[in-house]
């Protein structure tokens, strides 16, 4: 575990997930423009959409720091214990967001913070790393594009402009983030540091 | 060898760039939400062209991310370089300089078919300031990928490009917004220009950043002296720009000046003479007699209305006229009402109540009603609630309506009581 943790970088992975929380209590509510095509040029989203992204960044960073060469010949498998760090990742963020902004900032950032890592992960066993960043971003962008009808609330699909308490929103992105931990376990590797 | 080798050769490093690839998609998604966000703009170069840039907004990061991510990929290849690093920079941010060019020009390009201005030409120092920025951006992205994995080079770049460009106008200080190099949202009414230094202020920003960037990227071997240079040369850029910008207020505009055009016309009550800016010329010389009938009835019903009204520039006592858009009677019904903007007055805003606000219906009908407007349209025009009161008002003699107009807009330039 602690050869592991090392080589997941846990100490600089964690830090950001504190980071993003306290900059999720900071933005929460607010909203900044995004360019849409339903609602005809821009429109406006939560800031924390954009924010979430960097916690699923950090996962990555530390997640693609384990060499290959010792995942490819070890004798135990270290998905588990990646799956938990996702998992701790998720509940640093939430902790300072719930002591300074209270539990609907909290439950959207990390609703955000899931359903992205979630859709991280697929990108990343569908197409390696080009998935893991695009997947998420394409996402974003679309939401942002066509996610919002000209009446009404945001298309089911676009969860993450949804308001914190949509049950649908927090259903499909603990969705998301359930099948994305599901695969951890089968992500190609190629996406692994490779020097020695 | 095919004698076509080396073109294809040079081909295949252009397109081996993700920048090129997918340029494409950014530059139709550019062109289609800046058209989309103009759905109104006057015939006036200087809002077209900052309304052609809308899509900076998110152009800027997309070519930042995608800058990392090329610039991460040739950092895998250092080992064993056949480009310098300022020779991929180049490639990288001569791409999406070039996607953002053709962007900004395919949109300014349909946006001028659609409106037609009559008078003068793109404002070419404002595309140069909207592309310089958006290049500093790519080159961020670009420094960022140099240093680390594209993952984290490429997210980052996106993130933090979005945040500084697309959430500083929701925030103060107003400077924030005035140094991103972002115009679109904020740039320019027919009777505005854009102030002093309010493309020095982003220029300045932007080369402070392109600065910083190259330093980080040429003096690797002493990255600790290269940090503290690039910090200082940015933290330099930014107070000199934020000293630049901090007397814009929310928005880098100041008041038009110049010749306007003007035409003389003569009415059954005196001499008119009406004004507007050189883009609006041939819409005043359609709408120079429309206006003379209104003002000719106005002056009928009791009104005391100047002898020269200047289009968006009001009189002392409010009157002025609008030619913006092409509906019907525009110049007519924006005559009508220019003595009631500006209302709620201030007091207001500190939440005082405002009793005589309930007559600002009636008063706007009644106004409609003294340019010609018929009673029961004018009615409709201005939400009238209570029609017997203002069938009330229209029975009473014109020297008692007149009175009560004048008291009504007395009492709802204030947030006292009305007489």
């Amino acid at each position: 575990v602690i050869w592991w943790l090392k080589a997941s970088r846990g100490r600089e992975v964690l830090p950001v997930a504190v980071l993003t929380g306290l900059v999720g209590a900071v933005l929460s509510g607010r909203q900044a423009p995004v360019p849409s095509l339903t609602l005809g040029g821009m429109s406006s989203a939560p800031a924390i959409a954009v924010l979430a992204l960097l916690p699923m960044i950090a996962f990555f960073r530390g997640f693609t720091g384990l060499p290959a060469v010792s995942l490819a010949t070890a004798v135990r498998g270290t998905a588990t214990h990646s799956r938990i760090l996702a998992l701790a990742l998720l509940a640093l963020t939430a902790v300072p967001a719930y002591t300074l902004a209270g539990g609907s900032a909290t439950l959207e950032l990390v609703r955000d913070c899931a359903g992205l890592l979630g859709l991280s992960l697929i990108g990343a066993w569908l197409w390696a790393d080009r998935g893991a960043l695009g997947l998420p971003v394409g996402y974003l962008f679309a939401a942002f594009l066509v996610g919002r009808p000209r009446h009404g609330d945001p298309s089911a699909w676009a969860w993450i402009l949804s308001s914190p308490g949509t049950v649908p929103a927090l259903v499909a992105s603990t969705a998301l983030l359930t099948a994305g931990l599901v695969l951890l376990g089968t992500l190609p590797l190629r996406l692994m540091r490779t020097d020695p | 060898v095919s004698p076509d080798r080396p073109i294809r050769e040079a081909m295949w490093f252009w397109w081996s760039l993700t920048t090129t690839r997918l340029s494409v998609p950014l530059v139709i998604l550019g062109v289609v939400v800046s058209l989309q966000n103009a759905t109104f703009a006057e015939p006036y170069w200087l809002d077209l062209t900052s309304k052609s840039t809308t899509s900076l907004v998110f152009l800027a990061p997309g070519f930042a991310a995608l800058a990392a991510w090329d610039a991460a990929r040739w950092r895998v290849l250092r080992t064993n370089p056949v480009r310098g690093p300022l020779s991929t920079l180049g490639a990288t941010l001569l791409m999406s300089v070039v996607a953002s060019l053709g962007t900004y020009v395919v949109t300014l390009a349909i946006l001028a078919t659609r409106y037609r201005p009559e008078v003068g030409g793109p404002h070419v120092p404002l595309l140069a300031t909207v592309l310089l920025s958006g290049a500093a951006y790519a080159c961020f992205g670009y420094t960022l990928g140099s240093y680390l994995p594209r993952l984290y080079a490429a997210g980052l770049a996106f993130g933090v490009t979005w945040f500084w460009v697309a959430y500083t106008p929701a925030v103060t200080p107003f400077w924030l917004r005035n140094v991103t190099g972002s115009f679109g949202g904020s740039c320019c009414d027919d009777d505005q220009v854009l102030t002093g230094h309010a493309l020095l202020a982003p220029v300045t920003m932007a080369l402070a950043l392109v600065g910083a960037c190259l330093v980080l990227l040429l003096a690797r071997r002493v990255i600790s002296v290269a940090a503290v240079a690039g910090l200082g040369l940015l933290v330099a850029g930014t107070a000199t720009a934020a000293h630049l910008a901090g007397d814009f207020g929310a928005d880098p505009v100041t008041a038009r000046t110049g010749e306007r055009v003007c035409i003389s016309h003569r009415t059954g009550t005196g001499p008119a003479t009406f004004c507007a800016w050189p883009e609006h010329e041939t819409a005043l010389r359609a709408r120079a007699d429309s206006l003379g009938r209104a003002v000719s009835l106005a002056r009928a019903a009791g009104l005391t209305i100047p002898p020269r009204l200047v289009e968006g520039r009001p009189t002392s006592d409010g009157w002025t006229f609008s030619l913006g858009d092409a509906s019907p009677r525009v110049e007519t019904l924006t005559l009508a009402s220019s003595p009631l903007v500006g209302l709620p007055p201030a007091c207001v805003n500190r939440g005082q109540p405002w009793p005589a606000g309930d007559l600002f219906e009636e008063v706007h009908a009644w106004l409609l009603h003294a340019v010609g407007v018929p009673p029961s349209e004018a009615r409709e025009l201005a939400s009238v609630d209570d029609t017997r009161a203002f069938k009330t008002v229209l029975g009473r003699s014109r020297a008692e309506q007149l009175e009560w107009y004048r008291q009504s807009l007395a009492g709802m330039r204030t947030c006292g009581k009305p007489s």
